[in-house]
């Protein structure tokens, strides 16, 4: 299976900035959080680029 | 009703200032936004131009304003290498309240602004974009405006932005905290390869005895570098018993905006189209100055009946204001290459320069002051000038 990224819901702040950088628009946000979709191509921009480092590979 | 003349997707400055004009106008306004409330999360490290800048577009407010900025100063690797007073440098905003402020304009023209609700997708039709869909069902619209931010939804929809590059993306995060320590009015920027390389950490005086202490990196960063690291690090050092309060992060685009800002009767404005000083991240005066000259064209066109004058917006754009981004862009991409020694020198030259800026003539820039600074780097700046030109 190929990897796919998940966002830790309890440190995320919502600004967005993985959203603007995914090249296959696979993220979500609202005001406050972000979700990854099954669109995830596993690249991990997002998880260099998010400030807050509360984006890694989805464990299951 | 679910017709109208102007839908804005976003209720930050670029989308909320645009409404108001255009509600002014006479124009009907909708102002669609995906947050709860105006201004809240803060995304912004809340400086922005002067007294007399915001006044070209809507009256000074004191609720707005924290603290008026007194000038500059640039510490590499720990020392202070130079700090200049510069009278008028701007101000440092309740952002929140600025963005409440400009809402309140708008809703006093007549705009409406619904909140916590998101635009989904474009409605295409046969001459461009008959409305939008959105969690409250179908919108029709005459003009359709993109202000949605770095993520550029509306934007990517219609083809006119891409998603964010890497290296066009500055991502940074900020603390507030109560000290006395570097809170004299001055914007104080630590740089150097010890402290953060490939970036900078501000810190910035808020009110209340506050101040904002943020670091943010340029894009293309080595794997696994972040801006928390070295704002972790720096606090430590300079802060180390203060309590962190309210923390603030975000994504700035530090590209150089499309040149084509409109397809048909959608244009995009503010950070949506990429309009952000690619040194600085900064992005208000930008926003408003773009959003004005929009507005302008969008009342020409509706009145006339014709999309033609749209066409007016991105040519404006590209003239001064988008040249001016690339100068900015050329130095940033020097700047977060160099070594320590040039940074300092780099910074000396850009006070000397900041100094002589006269900002009654927001475009007549004291190009001399820069001769040190092209001198050091005529090498690296040389390959740079096609594309100053023409690119």
């Amino acid at each position: 299976m190929k990897t796919k990224y998940e966002v830790d819901p309890d440190g995320c702040t919502g600004c967005g900035g993985c959203a603007a950088l995914c090249p296959v628009s696979a993220i979500e946000v609202d005001a406050i959080l972000a979700t990854i979709t099954d669109e995830c191509i596993g690249c991990g921009i997002c998880a260099d680029f998010c400030p807050v480092s509360v984006i890694d590979r989805r464990k299951s | 009703m679910n017709k109208y003349d102007v839908i804005i997707s976003g209720a930050s400055v670029a989308g909320l200032y645009s409404g108001y004009k255009l509600a002014k106008a006479g124009m009907s306004v909708l102002i669609i936004d995906r947050r709860a409330e105006i201004g809240n999360p803060v995304r912004c490290g809340e400086a922005t131009g002067n007294r007399r800048e915001i006044e070209r577009f809507f009256p000074y407010d004191e609720s707005y304003i924290a603290r008026d900025l007194t000038g500059l100063a640039v510490h590499v690797n720990g020392s202070e290498e130079l700090s200049v007073e510069i009278p008028d440098t701007g101000v440092i905003l309740r952002r929140e309240k600025f963005e409440q402020y400009i809402a309140n304009l708008a809703k006093k023209a007549g705009a409406t602004i619904t909140l916590d609700e998101t635009v989904t997708g474009l409605i295409e039709s046969e001459t461009g974009y008959s409305g939008v869909n959105s969690s409250m069902g179908y919108i029709t619209g005459k003009f359709i405006v993109a202000a949605d931010g770095a993520e550029s939804f509306l934007g990517r929809e219609a083809g006119l932005t891409s998603h964010l590059k890497p290296r066009d993306a500055y991502t940074a995060l900020q603390y507030r905290i109560k000290s006395d320590k570097f809170n004299d009015g001055k914007m104080h920027f630590f740089s150097g390869n010890q402290s953060i390389p490939n970036g900078y950490i501000w810190v910035f005086p808020k009110d209340n005895g506050e101040v904002s202490v943020g670091a943010g990196l340029f894009g293309s960063h080595k794997k696994g570098e972040k801006a928390a690291t070295y704002l972790d690090a720096f606090m430590a050092e300079h802060y180390a018993n203060c309590k962190k309060s309210m923390l603030i992060t975000g994504c700035a685009p530090i590209a150089v905006s499309p040149k084509q800002l409109t397809k048909a009767n959608l244009l995009i404005v503010g950070d949506a189209a990429r309009m952000v000083n690619p040194l600085t991240a900064g992005g208000i005066m930008n926003a408003l100055e773009a959003a004005d000259l929009m507005g302008d064209c969008i009342i020409e066109a509706h009145r006339k009946g014709s999309l033609k004058p749209l066409d007016r917006y991105s040519k404006k754009w590209n003239g001064t204001p988008r040249f001016i981004q690339k100068v900015f862009f050329v130095i940033k991409d020097i700047y977060s290459q160099s070594p320590d020694e040039e940074i300092i020198a780099t910074a000396q030259a850009a006070a000397k320069f900041l100094a002589k800026l006269d900002r009654s003539k927001l475009f007549t820039l004291p190009f001399s002051a820069l001769f040190p600074m092209i001198r050091l780097y005529s090498g690296r700046f040389i390959k740079w000038i096609p594309w100053l030109i023409k690119g």
